[in-house]
């Protein structure tokens, strides 16, 4: 799909976790942003990767909001779970009510003093990558720039998890939360860079071959992608190696952010990424402005 | 919000607790078996809620009937877009994995094995052979309803020739105590607008329609949409009905078409007196005393949460194509807060134009307009 999607500004954060997820609410606290009372762990990393992405601290009343998340609320939704069937209780009004699907989405636009329109989507590790589709089909009929946000966080028993998500138990797992202001209603900034297409192809051979014709300079596989559909050595352009933010869905997040700190102007980065579960593999391609 | 093409409905199917019609209900029966002691009774598509995999059977059922209708053929449907709108997916998987392992005592038992949204829409591709990347769109009971305008969107805008949007919404004990929780649900019967409703009832359902942006003819086309954002509260709407009102003019707009041809409204009538009242009070911020008549489908199949958008849509849209606009069961007292009345009876549906409401957690809100074409 091609985008045309200018992105303004960047930035977010990311930890690896090997033993037991930090407490975000210390780390909020030395921001300027507010949770709302009893916000769940993902609130709270929204809320600290968008503390970290400049120029939110001028959005206009009406910017959109797309948060691609590939679990969602998935703490939220474990401790709903447990209490039903461990402590054969009724969820608590707010237990629930966070683990609702789009509570992050409203929270986050309640905190940022934003009310335009809002939606949450979700495709597993290439979440981003809908997310960033709906922004560029927005661009055209929402006057304000958009505010597009990857966040996956990590429950707290790490273990249980690798387990649910197939990842080995030697895995090192992350959590993170990277934002995008991006869209062609912002006449007043020159944009950092622009995806120009996004979008996934049925095999190996057909995504080399795009990207061949397309001039890459540099491209970056997600770990979540792994080695195991394309090798480095057949790719045009050169890697560009930035450290592992741990496993989590919407990782890509991390590097699409890390990668514009990295890359010069009229570079080309090829983002090359793919669902666990599915043998396609996702391309985003992204101009340095 | 500028005018935006009409695209034709080619195809629609659902599956509900009273079937793919309303016409000939009474009074349905509500009460149907599920795992929970919770009394509020719920509306199920049978009696088999805790057999694992049935939203595959569902699934496959109700897609499988709507993409014949529609005509298309295998090449097109290989690339139609796929949108799926939903509150919970498939978490009865994952809680009947969960019960199932404390009950075993399994050593690891694994709370929400099946973390993520993708799984249905997954099947869903490999099932019907489509090649699309899918958007599972997560906005509580506007779910769906957000699924369609995002397809209507990428349709209007080229990047797609045909769209499949789905909404589905089964039984599960998480939303089902979770709203007991939260004392939202009735005891009884679900009577929108009515002075004496007591709450909501739950319903599971799935439906599926096909759009498509082509010279297709059809009988039902959808002529604009609008969405708003609520920040006033997680759960309930802001009962001064600004919000609503921005989103039902929204919709016109986009659909060109002017309030006073409206011929009958779909509202959201989920039951609850500040969600009533925050509906009504949109409504007549936008149409003033000339509100067109007024329906509720919920009585018939209760919420079906993210669902209902897409599932209230097929209904409505079976009832008019047999010139019905249903009537709304359960309401019999005017409320003095709300002054508004829905229809009680059915009514004649002309050609024309109709608006289907859907408002939910989470601040979102969705109108659809569509027009009945001769």
């Amino acid at each position: 799909m091609i985008l045309n999607l200018p992105i303004y500004a960047c930035g977010g954060v990311s930890h690896q976790v090997t033993d037991q997820p930090p407490r975000l609410k210390p780390l909020i606290d030395a921001t300027s942003l507010r949770p709302p009372r009893r916000s769940d762990r993902l609130t709270q990393l929204g809320l600290l990767g968008l503390a970290a992405c400049a120029g939110i601290e001028r959005l206009a009343k009406d910017t959109p909001l797309i948060l691609a998340s590939g679990e969602a609320n998935l703490s939220s939704t474990i401790q709903v779970n447990e209490q039903i069937y461990l402590d054969k209780t009724i969820p608590s009004p707010i237990g629930f009510i966070n683990s609702v699907n789009n509570s992050t989405a409203f929270y986050l636009n309640q905190v940022l003093g934003i009310s335009g329109r809002t939606l949450t989507v979700s495709r597993d590790q290439c979440s981003l990558e809908a997310a960033l589709q709906i922004a560029s089909v927005w661009q055209h009929e929402y006057p304000a720039p958009i505010l597009v946000g990857a966040v996956d966080e990590l429950p707290a028993d790490l273990r249980q998890h690798r387990l649910r998500m197939q990842y080995s138990q030697e895995a090192i797992l992350g959590e993170g939360s990277y934002w995008f202001y991006c869209g062609s209603g912002r006449a007043d900034a020159k944009p950092i860079a622009s995806i120009g297409y996004c979008g996934s192809l049925g095999n190996r051979q057909a995504a080399i071959e795009y990207m061949q014709a397309h001039n890459i300079s540099h491209f970056i596989i997600t770990e979540t992608l792994g080695n195991s559909r394309l090798s480095q050595d057949e790719l045009p352009g050169e890697p560009l190696d930035l450290a592992s933010p741990g496993l989590f869905s919407t990782q890509n997040g991390y590097y699409l952010a890390k990668a514009l700190e990295r890359l010069s102007k009229g570079d080309r980065l090829c983002l090359i990424n793919g669902k666990r579960r599915s043998s396609r593999i996702s391309l985003m391609i992204i101009d340095r402005c | 919000m500028t005018q935006t093409l009409s695209i034709p409905i080619l195809g629609m199917a659902c599956a509900s607790h009273v079937g793919e019609k309303l016409s000939g209900i009474a009074s349905p029966d509500a009460i149907s078996s599920r795992a929970t002691d919770i009394t509020s009774p719920f509306y199920a598509l049978g009696d088999d809620t805790d057999r694992p995999e049935r939203h595959f059977s569902i699934l496959e059922s109700v897609i499988d009937r709507a993409l014949v209708r529609s005509g298309l053929q295998p090449d097109e449907i290989e690339h139609i877009g796929l949108f799926m709108g939903s509150s919970s997916y498939d978490l009865r998987s994952s809680e009947l994995s969960f019960q199932d392992q404390l009950e075993t005592q399994a050593n690891d038992p694994i709370p929400v094995n099946n973390a993520g949204n993708c799984r249905l829409s997954d099947w869903v591709g490999s099932r019907f052979n489509i090649c699309s990347d899918a958007f599972n769109i997560n906005s509580a009971c506007t779910s769906s309803a957000n699924a369609l305008l995002l397809a209507r969107q990428m349709l209007n805008h080229g990047i797609i020739k045909h769209a499949l949007v789905i909404g589905i919404e089964l039984f599960n004990e998480t939303t089902l105590c979770g709203f007991s929780g939260l004392q939202l649900l009735a005891t009884e019967r679900l009577s929108p607008f009515d002075k004496d409703r007591s709450g909501l009832l739950l319903g599971e359902g799935c439906a599926a329609v096909v759009v498509g942006s082509d010279d297709r003819d059809s009988r039902f086309w959808l002529a604009g949409s609008g969405a708003s954002f609520d920040p006033h509260s997680i759960t309930a709407a802001n009962e001064d009905g600004v919000s609503i009102a921005a989103c039902l003019r929204s919709a016109l707009a986009s659909s060109g078409v002017d309030a006073s041809k409206i011929l009958a409204i779909k509202a959201q009538g989920s039951g609850s007196h500040t969600n009533d009242l925050a509906e009504s009070r949109g409504l007549q911020a936008v149409f003033g005393a000339e509100i067109p008549p007024l329906t509720a489908i919920k009585p018939y199949i209760g919420h079906t949460l993210g669902a209902c958008g897409v599932l209230e849509l097929v209904l409505f849209c079976h009832a008019l194509a047999d010139d019905i606009i249903p009537g709304t069961l359960n309401f019999s007292s005017l409320d003095p807060d709300l002054m508004i009345a829905p229809m009680t009876r059915d009514k004649q549906a002309d050609a024309g134009f109709y608006l289907l409401n859907t408002f939910g957690f989470g601040g979102n809100n969705t109108v659809l307009v569509v027009e009945k074409r001769h």
